[in-house]
């Protein structure tokens, strides 16, 4: 494998919104080491406070480093310079849609992204459409951001984050007001999006969405506390269980078994597996 | 029934280019003391229907009826009726106002009278239960990480003990220990108080576990209201509306699919499922 340069790079990152009145060991994240190439799809997870969308927001320089520094590419947010660069390269889809929206119509609010990065008329027209035809928003172009439905702001948010084709896109709990197939419509969009080589960090809280990227990451106590390819982290899922968070549903299903005596002891890696191994253990008299 | 609500409709913006009706023909009843589930695909008008019911929004047209309140197009003077009533809005950064955590949370209280021994008591009782450490008493609600300002939301509102307790989609953007640890304590608290709970939500395994009555929206009707077991037996009805079956639901149908003698359906707790397959395991099947 050729040796690639990491997109996104934290070394020694330290932050928090009070430094001066907060002791060291409260800050909202510390000493954050951490390489991320281009084109790879990482979840991050961890509890509330624990400092997820504190990481999101300075990967793409709307916060900036107490100590240590952020680099995307070949800059730095360190610098003004760099924040403005590294904004068009990092996307974000803010956890509440309502930080994000400041237009009135839909149509505009999906354009004012595109304006700030200077694309003509003729080119803005066909991307916006694109991008209201990806979130299913087709027919509001003319509605009011304020006046939609909790689940139509956030596809609008992804809408408006799409339009740019940044090269990362951040979504910060982007699914959490959608109903299911919504959801699975946002995780084939992650997908594609991976597919076509973008680079996407999923903030979630769901075991079901973590499995799909390759990478799983888990924010906990305002440090990175697990980084594991997801594969290996399937089975060992209760490492997620120490931190609060959700494990898959075969794998807590399997665990309450073994607890009974149930003896289940080849590693399972999907659902289907475990369909398996349970009907085997059913079928053996 | 002391809840109905009698062939309603909600229009927003009437008579404006923006114009849109929400709900239509709303025939819907709830014992005092229920447990009730609203489901629903985004823009189906479950926050429209529970703002009615909350005083916050009229009827356009028909009539709601609460104990011996009747809430039509002109009605006046609800406001000792929103006192009983508590609501968790979709986006709890909404209902955030005070200057720090604990006036947030004794707002409610206050307001109802309380003094002030007993709002002290209650703010802390609050705390506790939706998990918010006591270091955050002075944290302004502004300063705090989503998942932690929705437990501000959710606090304020138990704080209340209100006759009829809203949530909209109270789980969204909290962990999977505080998800879980709010499901049990809204049991726990509408068992206790033996208050009305009317909970909208896009996770079909919450309202499986936790409803007595379900009500199922698709383009501002009601398609049809029922026990979980009723609602989750009608796949095809649940995938028009953008919905599924819950988790554990999912899992046993792939699992029926290999046994002679399917497991039941109507099985939600995951300690129920596991303890049927040892059933079987022992029995042989
Ligand atoms: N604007 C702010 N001012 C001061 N402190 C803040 C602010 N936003 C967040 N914090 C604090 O920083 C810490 C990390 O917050 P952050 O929002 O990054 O958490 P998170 O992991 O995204 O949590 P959640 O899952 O609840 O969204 C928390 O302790 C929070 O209270
Ligand atoms: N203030 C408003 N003015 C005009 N239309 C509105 C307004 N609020 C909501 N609507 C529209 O009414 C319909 C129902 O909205 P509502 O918020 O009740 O949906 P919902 O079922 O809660 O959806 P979600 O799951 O996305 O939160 C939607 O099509 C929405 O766009
Ligand atoms: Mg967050
Ligand atoms: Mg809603």
């Amino acid at each position: 494998m050729k040796h690639i340069k990491s997109l996104i790079e934290l070394s020694g990152v330290w932050f928090d919104y009070h430094p001066d009145r907060q002791m060291k060991e409260q800050w909202a994240l510390q000493d954050i080491n951490l390489t991320i190439q281009s084109g790879e799809y990482v979840v991050v997870m961890g509890p509330n406070g624990s400092g997820k969308s504190t990481f999101a927001r300075l990967l793409n320089g709307l916060l900036i480093p107490t100590e240590g520094e952020v680099r995307v590419g070949d800059f730095s947010t360190s610098n003004g310079l760099g924040r403005f660069h590294i904004r068009r390269k990092v996307g974000m889809v803010f956890q509440n849609p309502d930080n994000q929206i400041v237009a009135t119509t839909v149509r505009d609010d999906v354009a004012f992204g595109l304006e700030n990065l200077g694309i003509p008329r003729e080119e803005m027209i066909p991307r916006i459409e694109r991008a209201l035809e990806v979130v299913g928003l087709v027919g509001f172009e003319n509605r009011e951001p304020a006046h939609l439905s909790g689940g139509q702001k956030q596809r609008l948010a992804i809408a408006g984050v799409l339009a740019m084709n940044p090269e990362i896109i951040v979504f910060d709990e982007s699914t959490s007001m959608l109903d299911p197939q919504g959801r699975e419509e946002v995780r084939e969009l992650m997908k594609e999006l991976h597919q076509q080589g973008q680079t996407v960090i999923h903030i979630t809280h769901s075991a079901q969405e973590a499995f799909l990227a390759e990478r799983v990451i888990v924010i906990a106590h305002h440090r990175l506390q697990l980084d594991y390819p997801s594969r290996d982290l399937y089975n060992q899922s209760n490492l997620l269980e120490q931190w609060g968070l959700e494990v898959p549903l075969p794998i807590r299903v399997r665990a309450l078994l073994k607890n009974q005596g149930v003896e289940l002891n080849e590693p399972i890696g999907n659902s289907d597996e475990m369909v398996a191994q349970i009907w085997r253990y059913l079928s053996k008299t | 029934m002391e809840i109905s609500f009698q062939d309603i409709t909600y229009t927003y913006s009437i008579g404006t280019p923006f114009e849109h009706r929400a709900l239509q023909a709303i025939q819907v009843q709830f014992n005092q003391g229920d447990y009730v589930a609203v489901i629903g695909k985004t823009g189906s008008g479950k926050s429209t229907l529970v703002q009615l019911l909350a005083g916050l929004l009229l009827p356009t047209s028909g009539v709601l009826q609460v104990w011996d309140t009747r809430i039509h197009s002109r009605s006046k003077k609800l406001g000792e009726y929103r006192k009983k009533v508590g609501v968790v809005f979709q986006y709890p950064e909404h209902q955030l106002f005070e200057e720090t955590v604990a006036k947030d949370i004794g707002f409610g209280p206050k307001n109802l009278g309380c003094d002030v021994a007993e709002i002290e008591h209650r703010v802390s009782e609050a705390m506790s239960w939706v998990g918010l450490s006591p270091d955050l008493r002075d944290r302004s609600p502004f300063e705090l990480s989503g998942g932690q300002m929705r437990r501000v939301a959710i606090a304020g509102v138990l704080a209340m003990r209100p006759d009829i307790l809203i949530l909209d989609e109270p789980t969204a953007g909290l962990d999977f220990r505080g998800q879980r640890d709010l499901l049990s304590i809204l049991k726990r608290f509408h068992q206790h108080f033996g208050c009305t709970v009317v909970h909208v939500t896009h996770n079909m395994n919450e309202a499986a576990e936790l409803a007595e009555q379900i009500v199922l929206m698709s383009d501002g009707k009601v398609i049809a209201t029922g026990r979980p077991v009723d609602i989750f037996r009608n796949l095809p009805n649940l995938q028009v509306s953008g919905l599924d079956v819950p988790d554990v639901t999912k899992w046993i149908m792939s699992l029926n699919q290999k046994l002679s003698t399917p497991i039941s359906t109507e099985i939600y707790e995951l300690s129920t499922l596991v303890d049927e397959l040892i059933h079987r395991g022992r029995r042989g099947s």
